[in-house]
């Protein structure tokens, strides 16, 4: 277990939070993780996870289903639950996945992920480049 | 990272008390380079680049970017060496947190980086929904964006009043027809746009041989990527659904070669020669700009894998490491070429697996590229 004992899953007191995340595959399927790299900044605005790259726009990272939403004093972040990776608003992260061109009923809260906009972009690996 | 080297090599010599040049390191390109460029002897060249460490000024401009006020930062190499800190403030205070060998400045602008880029983010929109050909840039140091366009008029038009209002420090330039430099493309050299990924194989239109262009996976973007610093503004045509994963870019006006780079020192590069559609058990290789290359045994052509990332399944061809426990392909690979021995085209990059599979590789075949209209080109 990579996290520091502050950090809390799920919920801040006071503020509903949910992750936009695929719905989680199949039991038994073969499932593929794309590799197409993006790294930038992670960014937290209005319940959404969005990556800040370099000459892009802003693009809504829509989590694989192994990933949760955590917090550390009161700083929303995500935590790969295959790796124990973790990283918060405003580091610096690299992530793997592909550009997600819509999303429909393979995401699990579809309100939500339409809220927070497109572009959208997978993210199925997490590695903070800076804390 | 060259550079990096071979500076902490100067560094790790220097501090021995050796000579430098007594161990021929005067061939190196770098530092001949910066001398012809800023009329320096060797001598001076190589103690300015021992001040220049790379890595430090790297630090410090990830330390510096991390507050509201940065703005930006820049060496300047005439008349003398210093560094440009610019912040929106009190640009003396960040420049106090700079610990360099070189001089530094100070300098208080109008605006921050995070505003800057707000701001083109929103001028790079409205000019991409338009359709046109532009490039944009951000002066940290006057805080301006220039947006430089074959047709002012119409980047105007497409603005608006209200954006001139809101952004007097934006500023349309009208340049001439852009012309991209003639480029040499080679199999393996890195794609960017809104993913990073790898270029596959030189293909041409199957209906007309002599447009050529370059494939790589169809997740790696929708619409512009660079590749090999060559700006591309539409896929030929792209599949991303089920089988396919796949687009194609072309450009007149450039070298298209048959090659591809293979990750070795020899031989660097290899012609394709043809393309084959391989079975189980066939021993292949990728060239991927993350991981290089890695070489593997194919496990199954017909893997029914299904893709999160777009809700559908697909059918590929999944490929084992020949190394025990070592991923096949990381992020960062994708799109790059799968070839076999002799020259052989055998398809690109799709991703890696999960669970047992989770160091194997699945690619796509190179004979789907005939839905997209396109062919591997394996002459010269």
């Amino acid at each position: 277990m990579l996290l520091a004992g502050c950090v809390h899953t799920n919920t801040q007191q006071g503020e509903a939070l949910s992750l936009v995340r695929f719905a989680p595959p199949p039991e038994n399927a073969e499932v593929v993780h794309l590799t197409a790299a993006a790294e930038g900044g992670l960014v937290y605005e209005q319940g959404c996870f969005k990556l800040r790259m370099r000459g892009q726009p802003l693009q809504t990272i829509i989590w694989h289903s192994h990933f949760s939403l955590i917090s550390q004093y009161g700083k929303p972040g995500v935590l790969d639950e295959n790796s124990g990776e973790s990283a918060f608003a405003g580091d610096d992260i690299r992530i793997g996945g592909g550009v997600v061109e819509s999303v429909g009923s393979n995401v699990e809260n579809y309100a939500l992920a339409t809220k927070c906009g497109a572009p959208y972009t997978s993210a199925n690996t997490l590695r903070r480049v800076k804390p | 990272m060259k550079r990096k080297i071979f500076v902490a090599s100067i560094l790790a010599l220097a501090s021995a008390g050796m000579s430098v040049t007594a161990f021929g390191q005067d061939a190196d390109p770098v530092l001949e380079a910066y001398a012809a460029a800023y009329d320096l002897t060797y001598e001076e060249a190589r103690d300015r680049l021992i001040l220049m460490d790379s890595g430090t000024l790297a630090e410090l401009h990830d330390q510096l970017k991390r507050d509201p006020s940065f703005a930006g930062m820049r060496i300047v190499h005439k008349p003398t060496l210093k560094l440009i800190i610019y912040a929106k403030g009190n640009a003396v205070r960040l420049a106090t947190k700079a610990s360099v060998s070189i001089p530094v400045e100070a300098v208080d602008v109008p605006r921050s980086l995070s505003e800057l880029q707000a701001a083109a983010g929103s001028v790079t929109r409205s000019l991409q929904a338009a359709g046109a050909r532009f490039e944009i840039d951000i002066e940290p140091g006057t805080g301006t964006i220039i947006v430089y366009t074959e047709d002012d008029a119409a980047a105007k038009n497409v603005l608006g009043e209200d954006t001139s209002r809101k952004l007097p420090f934006l500023k349309l330039v009208k340049s001439a027809k852009r012309a991209e430099p003639t480029a040499t493309f080679i199999g393996g050299q890195r794609v960017l746009g809104s993913r990073e990924c790898t270029s596959g194989f030189t293909v041409y239109r199957t209906s007309n041989p002599s447009q050529r262009g370059v494939v790589t996976a169809g997740h790696c973007g929708t619409t512009s990527v660079r590749v090999n610093n060559v700006l591309f503004n539409q896929p030929v045509s792209r599949m991303y659904s089920g089988d396919y994963d796949q687009m194609w870019f072309t450009a007149s006006g450039h070298t298209w070669t048959n090659t591809i780079y293979t990750g070795q020192s020899i031989p660097a590069t290899i012609s394709i020669q043809a393309t084959y559609d391989p079975i189980v058990g066939a021993l292949l290789c990728k060239y991927g700009r993350a991981s290089g290359q890695t070489c593997g045994e194919i496990t199954s052509t017909n893997a029914g894998v299904t893709n999160p990332d777009n809700g559908t399944v697909g059918y590929y061809y999944r490929v084992r490491n020949l190394t025990p426990n070592q991923p096949m392909t990381i992020n960062g690979d994708s799109g790059g070429p799968v070839f076999g021995t002799s020259g052989v085209a055998f398809g690109i990059v799709h991703g890696r697996g999960s669970g047992q599979f989770v160091n194997d590789m699945y690619f796509m075949p190179a004979h789907r590229f005939s839905a997209i209209g396109a062919s591997v080109l394996t002459t010269p």
